[in-house]
């Protein structure tokens, strides 16, 4: 439940109910208009599907750039611009609905976007501070930091499992003194806790639709 | 409608996703980030000269003062090395640092604020924007049919009378064929294991691991999503802020999360794109590198650092048509 299920499940009943429609209507087709139309369809839902795929690809990780996402929204429009030379009234309002929910969609996936780039680069930057010396200019190992740093990735990887802001709480160092921004052996952990300021957008969205 | 993707269109001049061969084709660079920039295809030539030639054409402004390349200079990056470009048509400055015209056409939304969708539509805005080109649909297609070689050329490209549709399909077919690839970063992408120097290669490690890739990603190593421009710092102008173009998307949407985002610009041929950020504010990559240090991964780089991503970051640079893009000599700094 990425991008939100309300939309999700707008843009799939949607998709249902004017691929319904269109088929109904073009029981005597112009050829050339019956084709078109169909491609457009099948446009329609394969890369309705490979969106949704591919935004679960990304929120796992697996997705190595967000080109594919840009891809499948951008098909999805051409999709309804093709759709909408069926001159059908009925059809019409169906497709000013759709483009709606493909609409609210795209929003939500930009949110998405933005706040998974951004939980990317935290946890990148978590392993570089993890794998930092922590020797706060000694020359020796701090048992004390390293337990912290430890304790702090053994919460990020709760929180990536259950994105929510008690989860969040959960990652953050008890005072921060043992991290001191001061220490600069261990380079920049407040930008680390600093970017569990605020769950993402995309947490938010999902607590508010009880996903 | 253009895709980001640098794929060809088919018949239709639509690129319709054949899922099951894009994702499975084998590709060397298929698990890194950032892909290489593929040469432009599906290009018509005529279509192309056309557009060439109204981009660099004072015409297509009402004072015959400007042309788009009077600020989308090839030689410069495809940008004007100025902090705001002039605006000749309305006296002043605008409130903006040129983006570059070279890749424009991988990026998914266009401008700083990524208000356009399409190129269609943003030439069009630029056409009749009284701050740039300052004319009108009528004035312009009057303009262009009065002139014979015009007429005769864009006759034979496109068929039927010269409109607004065949200059802004011109204009694209010209956008769509200033793309560089070939940067020695595509040759490693590629295979080739010596395009660039171990400690560009260390630049590319450090580019990871700090998280600069999250954003930058992609064929256009950006250009594909939106982002906050001042994460654990506060955008410099976030006090006073008198531009609209300093507001990001908010000037656009008017929503509050949409202050200060921006449409992550390119990193493709950055090395030659100075100044940097929407209002030029840094002089130097290795400014702007220093910035997005302190602003979006709240970090102090060492000099060295700095150092190796400079050198990764120049790895980006490109060709067009075969001849490298052309490095301008350093800006003076104050």
């Amino acid at each position: 439940m990425i991008i939100g299920t309300v939309p999700r499940l707008a843009v799939a009943a949607g998709i249902l109910l004017v691929v319904s429609l269109v088929l109904v209507r073009l029981m005597s087709p112009d050829p050339s208009m019956h084709a078109r139309t169909l491609n457009a369809i099948q446009t329609l839902t394969l890369n309705a599907a490979a969106l949704q795929r591919d935004a679960l690809e990304a929120r796992a990780g697996m997705l190595p750039n967000y080109d594919p996402l840009v891809r499948d929204t951008a098909n999805l429009r051409d999709a309804m611009v093709e759709l909408r030379r069926v001159d059908n009234a009925t059809i019409g309002e169906h497709l000013n609905k759709l483009t709606e929910a493909i609409d609210e969609q795209e929003a939500l996936l930009e949110a998405f976007k933005s706040d998974n780039a951004l939980l990317r680069n935290s946890l990148r930057y978590l392993a570089l501070l993890i794998g930092a010396p922590v020797t706060h200019g000694t020359g020796t190992l701090q048992p004390a930091v390293t337990s912290e740093l430890s304790r702090l990735a053994e919460a990020m990887l709760v929180f990536m499992q259950d994105p929510r802001a008690d989860s969040m709480q959960q990652a953050r160092s008890p005072a921060g003194q043992s991290l001191s921004l001061a220490d600069r052996d261990v380079p920049g952990d407040d930008a680390l806790d600093g970017s569990l300021q605020a769950p993402p957008r995309w947490a938010i969205a999902e607590a508010g639709d009880g996903a | 409608m253009s895709h980001p993707s640098g794929y060809g269109a088919d018949d239709a001049g639509r690129k319709h996703l054949n899922a099951s061969e894009e994702r499975t084709a084998p590709s060397q660079h298929a698990v890194e980030p950032i892909s290489p920039v593929e040469p432009p295809t599906g290009l018509d030539l005529a279509k192309v000269r056309l557009g060439e030639r109204l981009f660099g054409d004072v015409r297509v402004s009402r004072g015959a003062r400007v042309a788009c390349i009077t600020c989308h200079q090839l030689d410069n990056g495809g940008a004007d090395h100025r902090d705001f470009s002039p605006s000749p048509e309305a006296g002043g400055m605008l409130d903006h640092n040129t983006p570059t015209i070279f890749n424009a056409v991988l990026n998914f939304r266009f401008n700083w604020s990524g208000q356009f969708r399409d190129l269609a539509e943003q030439n069009s805005f630029i056409l009749q924007s009284p701050k740039l080109m300052n004319t009108n649909w009528t004035e312009l297609i009057g303009k262009l049919r009065a002139d014979s070689e015009y007429s005769t050329a864009f006759g034979n490209a496109y068929g039927g009378p010269l409109d607004a549709v065949q200059v802004l399909d011109a204009l694209e077919s010209y956008e769509r064929s200033l793309v560089t690839p070939n940067a020695r970063f595509d040759r490693y992408l590629r295979g080739e294991r010596d395009a660039i120097t171990p400690e560009e290669k260390e630049g590319y490690r450090l580019f990871k691991a700090f998280g600069c890739v999250t954003c930058h990603q992609g064929i256009n190593a950006g250009g594909n999503l939106f982002q906050q421009f001042g994460i654990f710092e506060a955008p410099p102008m976030s006090e006073g802020a008198n531009r609209p173009s300093d507001l990001g998307r908010f000037a656009v949407t008017g929503q509050e999360r949409d202050r200060f985002v921006f449409r992550v610009p390119s990193l493709r041929n950055v090395a030659l794109t100075a100044p940097y950020f929407h209002d030029g504010s840094a002089a130097t990559l290795g400014a702007a590198v220093n910035v997005m240090a302190r602003k979006q991964l709240g970090r102090t780089l060492e000099g060295a650092e700095v150092g190796l991503l400079v050198g990764f970051l120049e790895t980006l640079t490109g060709e067009h048509f075969g001849r490298p893009l052309y490095r301008p000599p350093p800006r003076e700094t104050q």
